[in-house]
C-alpha cells in the first residue's frame, strides 16, 4: 500500500478540478448574467405589449366615439335645442344615449355638449353614463341640464369649441386624471351637423366614454403570462445550470481523476523513495516499472527515469553500504591493533616457552595477514608482529606461562572477534541471538576507546529474533564505532537490552559526548531528507537501515547531559 | 442547454424592433372624375401613370353630398380615411385651421417654390409654431389658378381706343362710352346673381373691406371695414338698371351658364366671372352657333382683366376658385404612408397632368414649369394678364358657408333692392356677430 503525498492540495489532479470549477463558475456567472438580460426583455416586450394593446384600443376608442358622432350628427333638431323647458327633440337625445349605453359593453357613457355656454359658463348638456363601478351611484336615466366644466376639460371643450382642435395634451390630461365618471377612456370629437346648402354646422362636442375594463385585464392577464415565462425560464436556467454542474463536476472529477491517474501513481512511488518508506530498492523499482503511464508521453519518461535511478541508487548503496562497512571494519582494526601489538610483543617473551601455542598463534596471524580488508600498513604491522613471534624464544617461567596463557588467550579473543567483523558469515536470515554478537561488537570497541570510559552493560536475557546475524552484527558495529568517535576520556558509555514486549526486543545504546541538535540526529537518520550536509560516516544511517530491513524501530534521543542515546525495537517473530 | 441556447437566440432575436406588419401599400384619395382623366390619358404614354388605380384607391363621393361636406364629419372625428383630399381653397384653411391637414412644406413634402406665388399663397395657412409665431404653412397643393375675373369685350374697347378700367370709376366711363354707340349692348356689367357673393368678395377687398380676417375673427363690423363694404355694394347697386341688369332683370341670370351666355350673345361689355369660362366662350365660339348679331365669333373679341378696385387703390383682387390636394393629418401612422401619400400628390400635381390641364380644360396651370410649357396660348395670356401682376391677389373667400349665406341672403336684400347697401352690410355684421359669439 502506497502513501498518500502530502502536496495533495497543489497536485494536478487537484489544479485540474479547480481549473474545471473556476470554468464552469464562470460560466455559470456568465449563464446568469442573462436573467438581467431575459428581465429587461420580458420589461420591453411588456411595454411594447402595454403600447399596442393601449393604441389599438385608443384606435378602439376613437372608432367608436367616430360612429357615434356619425349617428348623432344626424340630429338636426339638435341645432334648435335651447337651455331652459324641455324640447321635443330632449326625448329623442336621450332615448338614443340610453341606447347607445345601455345595449352597447364598450361604452361606458355619453354626453352631447353644446358648444353655447352661459354666463357662467354652463353649457347644455345631454348626458348618460352607466356608472357600474360599486362606489359610483347609479343614473337613473339620461339627463338633460346646464352643466359647468372644469380645469383640463374645461381647456380642452374650449379649444373645440373656438378652434375646433382636439388637443392631444388635454385630452392626455383629461384621461391621466380621475374621473367622476368612472374609470373609462375618453374621447371628445367635435359635433358636426351636416344640412343641406349649409354644409357642416358645427354643435358642440360629444364626450364618449369607452371602457377599459377589457383592456386590463388584457394588460393584468399579460403581466401575469411574463411572470410566468419568467419564473419558468429562470427555474429551467437554474436546473440547466444544476444538471449541467453536475454533469460538468462529474466528468471534470472523472477525467482529471483519470488523465492525472498515471502521474499520481508515479508520484506516490516516488515519495516512499523520499520518505523512506521503502527499504527495497528492488521492489521500489518493480513498482515504478508497474506504473501505467497509459500512453502519456510525460509520465513514461519520468517513469524510465526514476527506474534508471532506482538501478542507480540501488549499485550506489551497494557500494556505500561495502565501503562504509569496510571503512567500519577498517576503523575498529586500526583501533584494536596497537592492543595486539602490545599483547604480541608480551607473548614474542614468552614465545619459545609457549612454542606450539606459539606456532598455532603463528599460523593465525598468517590468517589474518591474508584478510582483504587490511591495509597495507596494517598487514605490514601483523607482518612486523609475525616475524617477532618468530624471533627465538626464550625460558619462561611458570608465573610467565600463565601470563603468556592469559595474553594469549586475550589475544585470540580480540582476533577472534576481529575475524568474526572482518570476515562475516554469508547473509542468511534464520533465528539469530543477539546479545553474544553484541558482547563481542563492545569486546572489540572497548579496548580502542578513549582512556577512562565508564562503559555499564545491562543485559537481559533474550529471546532469538529472526533476522540476519551478519547485517545486525554489522549494524552493532556501527553504532558502537560511532559511539568510539563521539566518546572523550572519562566518558560513559551503557548499553543494555532488554524484552519490552512479548514479540519485542530493545537494545539500547547510551553515550557521552557533545551535545546534537535535532537536525544533526535528523541527518544520522535521514541524510536525504534534510537540506544539511551529508554526515561523514553512514553507520548509524546504514544502521537504521538495517534495522527497519528488520521490521525494527529505531530512533536516536539526545542526552541531557550531552551525547546520544540509540535504541532499537526489533520484532521477535519471523516475517510473514 | 439546447433550451438556454435558443432563449438566448430569442432573446437577441426580440431585442430588434418588430416589423410594421399592419400597414398598407395603397392610400385613398378623394376621386375626382377630371384628375381620373388627366391621369387616364397620360398613362398611355407615361410609364410613371401606369397602374395608378392599383397604387391609390379613389373615393367616390356622390354629388348630392358634397352640400353636406362629409369630410368634415370624417376629419373631426379623427378618421384616416381618405388621406389625400382634394379641396376648395375655402376648406383648406378652414380644415387647416382645425388641425386636420398634414403640413406639405414643413414637413418635406411639397416646396412651395415650385408654384406660382399668388397661388401658393392662397393654399398658405398661418400656424403657429413652438414660438408662438404664426409661419405661412402650404397645407394643400393647388391644381390650377382659377380664380373670377373681369372678361370684356376687347374688340370694341380697342375700337373705341379705350384700356381695360383699373377701378369702378374707369369701367362706369368706358360703359358710359361705349353702351351709347353700340345698341346691341344691353349691360355694362353682369355678374353671378346666385353665389353672388363670390363675385362680390373681389370688389369688398377692392374697396378695402373684408368679412374675416385671416386668423377668422370677424371684421365686417368695425367701422372703417363696414364703411368700405358699404361703398363696394353701393358702388354696385348704384348701376343697377343703368350699367348693371335691373332687379327686374336680375332673374334671367339666376340660371345656370346664363352669364356666358350673354356674354357669347354680345350683350353685355363687362363681365365678371371664373377664368375657366374663357375655355367656355371658346367652344361656343368653335362651335359658332349665332343667336344674333352681336354674338362673338373670334377669341380675339374677348378680353381679359383683373376685377376694379377702387379708385386709390393698388391692389386688385380674384375670389381664388382652385382646388388643391391636402393630406389628411390622421393618416399619417406610419412613414410609409406618408411616403406614399407625398408620391400621390407629386404625381397628381405633377407638370404633365397640369400642361394637359391646360391643354384640354383651359386650366391655368399652378405650377412655374407648367406655365412655361404653355407659353403663347391663351391660357397663358390670361395668366399673364391678371394672375402675373403683383397688384392681383387671389384670396379665398370664408370658409363657413353659414357666413356666406348670411352675407349672401343680405346681399340680395340690398341687390334686389329691398334694403340700402348700408342697412345690409350693417345688418350682415350684426347677424355675423351673434353666428360667430355662439358658434
Amino acid at each position: 500500500m502506497l502513501g498518500s503525498p502530502p502536496f495533495s492540495r497543489n497536485s494536478l489532479r487537484h489544479r485540474l478540478m479547480a481549473l474545471g470549477g473556476t470554468a464552469f463558475l464562470i460560466y455559470l456567472v456568465v449563464i446568469l448574467l442573462f436573467f438581467p438580460l431575459l428581465h429587461f426583455t420580458l420589461k420591453d416586450l411588456m411595454e411594447r405589449t402595454i403600447r399596442t394593446i393601449e393604441e389599438q384600443k385608443a384606435n378602439e376608442a376613437t372608432t367608436i366615439a367616430r360612429l357615434l358622432v356619425l349617428e348623432f350628427s344626424h340630429l338636426s333638431e339638435l341645432l334648435n335645442v335651447e337651455p331652459g323647458g324641455e324640447q321635443q327633440i330632449d326625448q329623442r337625445v336621450m332615448r338614443l344615449l340610453w341606447e347607445k349605453v345601455t345595449f352597447n359593453e364598450v361604452i361606458e357613457g355619453i354626453e352631447l355638449i353644446h358648444a353655447v355656454s352661459d354666463a357662467e359658463g354652463r353649457h347644455l348638456t345631454y348626458w348618460y353614463y352607466r356608472r357600474e363601478e360599486p362606489e359610483l351611484e347609479p343614473m337613473p336615466g339620461p339627463l338633460r341640464g346646464l352643466k359647468k366644466f372644469t380645469g383640463s376639460e374645461r381647456q380642452l371643450l374650449e379649444s373645440i369649441n373656438t378652434q375646433r382642435i382636439v388637443r392631444e395634451d388635454l385630452l392626455g390630461a383629461v384621461n391621466r386624471g380621475p374621473k367622476q365618471e368612472g374609470e373609462m377612456l375618453l374621447r371628445y370629437f367635435p359635433l358636426y351637423i351636416p344640412l343641406p346648402e349649409l354644409g357642416a354646422i358645427y354643435w358642440g362636442v360629444a364626450k364618449i366614454g369607452i371602457d377599459v375594463d377589457s383592456m386590463r385585464r388584457m394588460l393584468l392577464f399579460q403581466s401575469q403570462e411574463q411572470s410566468k415565462i419568467r419564473n419558468t425560464v429562470g427555474l429551467e436556467i437554474m436546473l440547466s445550470l444544476l444538471i449541467s454542474g453536475l454533469l460538468a463536476f462529474g466528468v471534470v472529477y472523472f477525467w482529471t481523476k483519470k488523465l492525472t491517474q498515471p502521474l499520481n501513481h508515479l508520484s506516490r512511488v516516488a515519495y516512499t523513495l523520499e520518505t523512506g518508506q521503502t527499504t527495497n530498492l528492488e521492489l521500489w523499482h518493480d513498482n515504478v516499472e508497474q506504473v501505467d503511464p497509459q500512453g502519456q508521453v510525460e509520465v513514461n519518461y519520468l517513469r524510465r527515469v526514476l527506474m534508471r535511478l532506482a538501478q542507480t541508487i540501488a549499485k550506489v548503496s551497494q557500494q556505500l553500504v561495502g565501503a562504509e562497512g569496510q571503512a567500519c571494519q577498517g576503523r575498529v582494526a586500526g583501533k584494536i591493533i596497537p592492543t595486539l601489538k602490545m599483547q604480541s610483543r608480551t607473548c614474542q617473551e614468552l614465545q619459545g616457552e609457549v612454542q606450539e601455542s606459539y606456532q598455532s598463534l603463528l599460523n593465525l596471524l598468517k590468517v589474518y595477514e591474508s584478510l582483504p580488508s587490511l591495509t597495507a600498513a596494517q598487514r605490514e604491522e601483523m607482518r612486523v608482529v609475525r616475524k617477532q613471534l618468530e624471533s627465538p624464544y626464550k625460558r619462561f617461567s611458570p608465573a610467565k606461562w600463565t601470563a603468556l596463557a592469559t595474553n594469549l588467550q586475550t589475544l585470540d579473543t580480540y582476533l577472534q572477534d576481529l575475524g568474526h567483523f572482518l570476515e562475516p558469515p554469508e547473509a542468511v536470515w534464520d533465528y539469530v541471538n543477539l546479545i553474544p554478537n553484541l558482547n563481542r561488537a563492545l569486546n572489540l570497541i572497548a579496548p580502542t576507546l578513549a582512556p577512562e570510559v565508564k562503559i555499564s552493560k545491562g543485559f537481559e536475557i533474550l529471546p532469538a529474533i529472526w533476522g540476519c546475524q551478519r547485517d545486525l552484527d554489522q549494524a552493532w558495529l556501527y553504532l558502537l564505532d560511532y559511539a568510539r568517535q563521539e566518546l572523550a576520556a572519562g566518558g560513559e558509555l551503557v548499553i543494555q537490552t532488554r524484552q519490552p514486549a512479548s514479540n519485542q526486543v530493545e537494545i539500547t545504546l547510551s553515550f557521552s559526548g557533545p551535545p546534537k541538535s535535532e537536525a544533526e540526529i535528523q541527518t544520522l537518520l535521514a541524510p536525504f531528507q534534510t537540506s544539511a550536509a551529508p554526515p561523514v560516516h553512514w553507520g548509524v544511517t546504514l544502521a537504521a537501515a538495517i534495522f527497519r530491513q528488520h521490521h525494527g524501530d529505531f530512533s536516536i534521543k539526545p542526552r541531557d547531559a550531552g551525547g546520544l542515546s540509540f535504541t532499537a525495537r526489533l520484532p521477535i517473530g519471523a516475517l510473514p | 442547454m439546447f433550451r438556454l441556447f435558443l432563449l438566448i437566440v430569442f432573446c437577441v432575436i426580440g431585442c430588434e424592433t418588430p416589423t410594421d406588419i399592419g400597414s398598407r401599400k395603397t392610400i385613398i384619395y378623394t376621386f375626382d372624375g377630371l384628375t381620373q382623366d388627366l391621369i387616364r390619358q397620360l398613362a398611355r404614354t407615361d410609364p410613371l401613370y401606369q397602374n395608378f388605380d392599383r397604387r391609390f384607391k379613389g373615393l367616390f363621393v356622390p354629388g348630392r353630398l358634397l352640400e353636406y361636406e362629409p369630410f368634415v364629419l370624417a376629419l373631426s372625428t379623427a378618421s384616416k380615411i381618405p388621406t389625400v383630399l382634394l379641396l376648395d381653397a375655402p376648406w383648406v384653411h378652414r380644415y387647416a385651421k382645425s388641425g386636420w391637414l398634414y403640413e406639405l412644406e414643413r414637413t418635406g413634402i411639397y416646396s412651395k417654390e415650385a408654384l406660382v406665388p399668388a397661388v401658393a399663397q392662397a393654399f398658405s395657412v398661418p400656424v403657429p409654431q413652438s414660438n408662438g409665431q404664426l409661419v405661412e404653412e402650404l397645407m394643400a397643393v393647388p391644381t390650377s389658378i382659377k380664380g373670377n375675373i373681369l372678361f370684356y369685350r376687347q374688340d370694341l374697347l380697342k375700337r373705341y381706343h379705350l384700356a381695360p378700367p383699373r377701378n369702378w370709376t374707369e369701367l362706369k366711363a368706358v360703359c358710359r362710352k361705349i353702351l351709347p354707340q353700340e345698341p346691341g349692348l344691353k349691360y355694362g356689367l353682369i355678374f353671378h346673381v346666385t353665389n353672388f357673393n363670390n363675385d362680390f368678395y373681389p370688389i369688398l377687398w377692392g374697396f378695402g373691406g373684408d368679412i374675416l380676417n385671416r386668423r377668422g375673427q370677424l371684421v365686417l363690423h368695425e367701422p372703417e371695414i363696414l364703411n368700405a363694404g358699404i361703398a363696394a355694394l353701393r358702388e354696385i347697386c348704384a348701376m343697377s338698371g343703368s350699367l348693371t341688369p335691373s332687379v327686374e332683370d336680375l332673374k334671367n341670370f339666376e340660371a345656370p351658364q346664363s352669364l356666358r351666355r350673354a356674354f357669347y350673345q354680345g350683350k353685355t361689355l363687362f363681365m365678371i366671372n371664373w377664368n375657366t369660362r374663357m375655355q367656355d366662350l371658346k367652344e361656343m365660339i368653335r362651335h359658332g352657333d349665332k343667336v344674333g348679331p352681336g354674338t362673338l365669333t373670334d377669341l380675339s373679341q374677348i378680353g381679359v382683366a383683373p376685377i376694379p378696385c377702387q379708385s386709390g387703390h393698388s391692389n386688385r383682387y380674384s375670389n381664388v376658385g382652385s382646388f388643391g390636394w391636402g393630406i389628411n393629418q390622421f393618416a399619417i401612422t406610419n412613414p410609409e404612408i406618408r411616403e406614399t401619400a407625398a408620391r400621390f400628390i407629386q404625381l397628381v400635381a405633377a407638370e404633365p397632368v397640369q400642361v394637359l390641364a391646360a391643354k384640354n380644360k383651359g386650366q391655368i396651370p399652378a405650377l412655374a414649369g407648367a406655365l412655361e410649357k404653355v407659353k403663347g396660348t391663351d391660357v397663358w395670356q390670361v395668366y399673364q394678364q391678371i394672375f402675373a401682376s403683383e397688384e392681383v391677389r387671389l384670396r379665398p373667400r370664408p370658409q363657413s358657408r353659414l357666413v356666406n349665406n348670411i352675407l349672401e341672403e343680405h346681399l340680395f336684400e340690398a341687390l334686389y333692392g329691398q334694403s340700402s347697401p348700408e342697412a345690409a352690410l350693417t345688418a350682415a355684421s350684426v347677424e355675423l356677430k351673434e353666428l360667430l359669439r355662439t358658434e
